[in-house]
């Protein structure tokens, strides 16, 4: 064979070869690379629905013309800012009644019995939130006696936090209100359970914050469709039971299910088991301006005795002394002294 | 031609023409056939691979979870995943990528989990898509739930902001609603691998309760009692193999390096988390961050939470969600 022969052959052999190779790649070809999908239905947002609760309404109540006057106790480390009463101060204020702050006097002699009870003889309506100081029982006495004589009251108090707080304040979120209330609210047939509320079925996007709906009919309730509380805590009263939560509603520490009292009303003293209903960011969502605007109404209508609750033997004794501390002013200004959360 | 060559010629003819030539070419061969044959006959049937989950799910632990799951799917030898899980879950997002990487594999081969301790919250989320799933009596499972946590309040004043939500993110109720579109996510995934097993409720699942091994294998949301070798053995049985080999695909953490979760000094225990980013720390900068994770971060404070069963450690003093 000459040499042209030669490399014919072996471009021959190269050629069949690298051939070959490119034939078989092809034929055992596996296809395309997979394009990796999402197509997990249950990540859908489709699949998806958190709706926000209504957010609309306003704070309006009808009263009998006469400019009443509200007291708010802050005089027993109240657990209340000025975000928690603002609708309800901004809102009697524009009604042309009158916001007191009753603050504990500083002097070291003072009374806090009597100091109150001055307070309350000048008012028509208490507000009473979250005590994280216990009512003396001759305090508890003044405003039971308040409320015997026509004087409106307002107890609002959930769950607490602050007291033991650390690890177990947030387990349940929730530590009991405990006797600090009990002291003031059991004299007018009210009272605090422990614990709060939630609901597994029915919720507004969060467990704890559930639905209750109007138990009876009456004039607190009225035009109320559903309120919505975040954890309220359970509060009976020897009354009426004005709020109930849905049915289905579990109590965080007995974990018994039904349906709770959040709202109830003894005489003339009213209790919410949730203050946080009546605050800026919560005020107008659901039914609660309603609520709201009932519970002013409330207040406001009140036909109290005048000079009640009367003096006691023991303030008649002191009472040249007795200086008062509480500080009248019309709401909407900056309250005195404030305690903030 | 040369006459001296004839004889040689003719003894190399004869010899190429003797069957013992032949016999002695044909050994040949088939000794150097012989092993290819023998390997294809008697080398196991293929690879069950077993994937360590030993940690928080942070988006670097992950990392190396899904670098070897792919690495399973794309190896042809390769026929079985054993997850071999313990975690109490870390970020969400960090858990449902973990989840999508753990169906993936499930629809190409076998996978199954083998749970020591704990596979809670997020830790569960990634095994939800299991063929089977083997819990010790004493395991930890469930904690099917998510929360939204912050470690500081970013400043509102001495600052100029764009918009109302530019430091926070949202309100209060929006963090709730985000949370609670995350625990839908989260349970109907549970009620989408799990559901035939389980007996519990969504409701029920929602509480985000913890079970031991042995009740979660009666509630479903484990099926047997069973330790790694057992889970290996199954992987392998689903896969059709008689005889396989087992491989660890345990590699090194990215980082040597140990960063300290809370704690200004740099003095409190370490969380076991090697990525604060996950908890909302990214440098000097502390956000909001969402978790499906059974347990408590130094210095959390929790916005929202959808689950009840919530041990959470509070130093300081957070507000009540």
């Amino acid at each position: 064979m000459n040499v042209r022969s030669r490399l014919v052959v072996f471009a021959t052999v190269v050629f069949v070869t690298v051939a070959s190779v490119g034939a078989a790649g092809l034929v055992t070809n596996h296809g395309i690379t997979a394009q990796p999908t999402v197509d997990q239905q249950q990540f859908q947002p489709s699949a998806i629905d958190a709706p926000t609760v209504d957010r609309n309404g306003t704070i309006s109540y009808d009263d009998d013309g006469e400019s009443k006057t509200i007291v708010i106790d802050v005089a027993h480390s109240n657990d209340v800012s000025e975000e928690t009463l603002e609708p309800v101060v901004s809102a009697l204020t524009a009604g042309g009644h009158t916001v007191q702050y009753h603050e504990a006097s500083d002097e070291f002699d003072s009374d806090p019995a009597a100091d109150l009870n001055k307070t309350l003889r000048g008012a028509d309506a208490l507000i009473v939130v979250e005590p994280e100081t216990r009512y003396t029982a001759e305090e508890a006495a003044g405003v039971s006696a308040f409320a015997d004589a026509g004087g409106r009251v307002l107890f609002a108090a959930g769950p607490d936090s602050s007291g033991l707080g650390g690890l177990l304040g947030l387990l349940g979120g929730t530590q009991p209100t405990g006797d600090e209330f009990a002291a003031v609210t059991s004299p007018v047939g009210i009272a605090y359970d422990t614990g709060y509320l939630y609901n597994m079925e029915e919720y507004a996007n969060n467990f704890q914050t559930i639905y209750a709906t109007p138990s009876t009919d009456s004039e607190l309730t009225d035009g109320v469709n559903r309120v919505v509380f975040d954890g309220p805590t359970p509060v009976v009263a020897d009354g009426q039971t004005l709020l109930t939560t849905l049915e289905g509603t579990e109590h965080s520490e007995t974990r018994e299910t039904g349906a709770y009292s959040v709202f109830a009303r003894s005489g003339n003293a009213i209790a919410v088991g949730d203050p946080g209903f009546m605050s800026s960011t919560n005020y107008n969502r659901a039914d609660n301006d309603v609520l709201i605007s009932n519970i002013l109404e409330f207040l406001v209508t009140g036909e109290k005795v005048p000079g009640a609750p009367e003096e006691t033997n023991a303030e008649r004794d002191t009472g040249m002394k007795v200086e008062s501390s509480d500080t009248g002013m019309k709401a909407g200004s900056s309250p005195p002294q404030m305690p903030s959360t | 031609m040369n006459p001296t060559l004839a004889p040689l010629r003719n003894l190399l003819g004869t010899v190429a023409k003797s069957y013992v030539t032949v016999v002695v070419v044909a050994l040949l061969v088939s000794a150097s056939l012989a092993p290819i044959v023998w390997g294809s006959t008697s080398n196991p049937d293929g690879t069950v691979a077993v994937i360590e989950v030993d940690s928080t799910l942070t988006e670097s632990s992950a990392e190396r979870i899904t670098d070897d799951l792919q690495e399973a799917r794309q190896n042809d030898s390769i026929s079985a995943v054993v997850l071999d899980v313990d975690s109490p879950g870390g970020g969400v997002s960090v858990s449902e990528g973990l989840y999508l990487a753990v169906e993936r594999t499930a629809e190409q081969m076998p996978v199954v989990t083998s749970v020591d301790s704990t596979a809670a919250s997020g830790g569960y989320y990634m095994i939800a898509p299991s063929d089977e799933i083997y819990v010790k009596p004493g395991s930890i499972v469930g904690s099917i739930g998510v929360r939204a946590t912050y470690f500081d309040v970013p400043p509102t004043d001495e600052q100029i902001t764009t918009g109302p939500d530019k430091n926070t993110g949202g309100t209060e109720a929006e963090y709730k609603a985000q949370v609670e579109m995350m625990r839908q996510a989260f349970v109907g995934t549970v009620i989408e691998h799990r559901g035939d097993e389980l007996t519990l409720s969504e409701t029920e699942l929602a509480y985000a309760k913890v079970y031991t091994g042995t009740k979660s294998v009666e509630n479903g949301l484990a099926d047997d009692i069973g330790d790694t070798e057992v889970a290996i053995g199954t992987a392998a049985d689903m896969a059709g193999l008689k005889d396989y080999d087992t491989i660890e695909m345990e590699s090194e953490p990215r980082s040597g390096i140990s960063l300290i979760i809370g704690g200004e000094n740099g003095d409190r225990p370490e969380a076991s988390a090697v990525h604060p980013q996950t908890f909302g720390r990214y440098g000097a900068v502390n956000t909001p961050t969402f978790l499906a994770l059974w347990g408590s971060v130094d210095n959390e404070r929790v916005i929202a939470a959808t689950e009840l069963e919530r041990p959470v450690a509070n130093e300081t003093g957070g507000d009540r969600p």
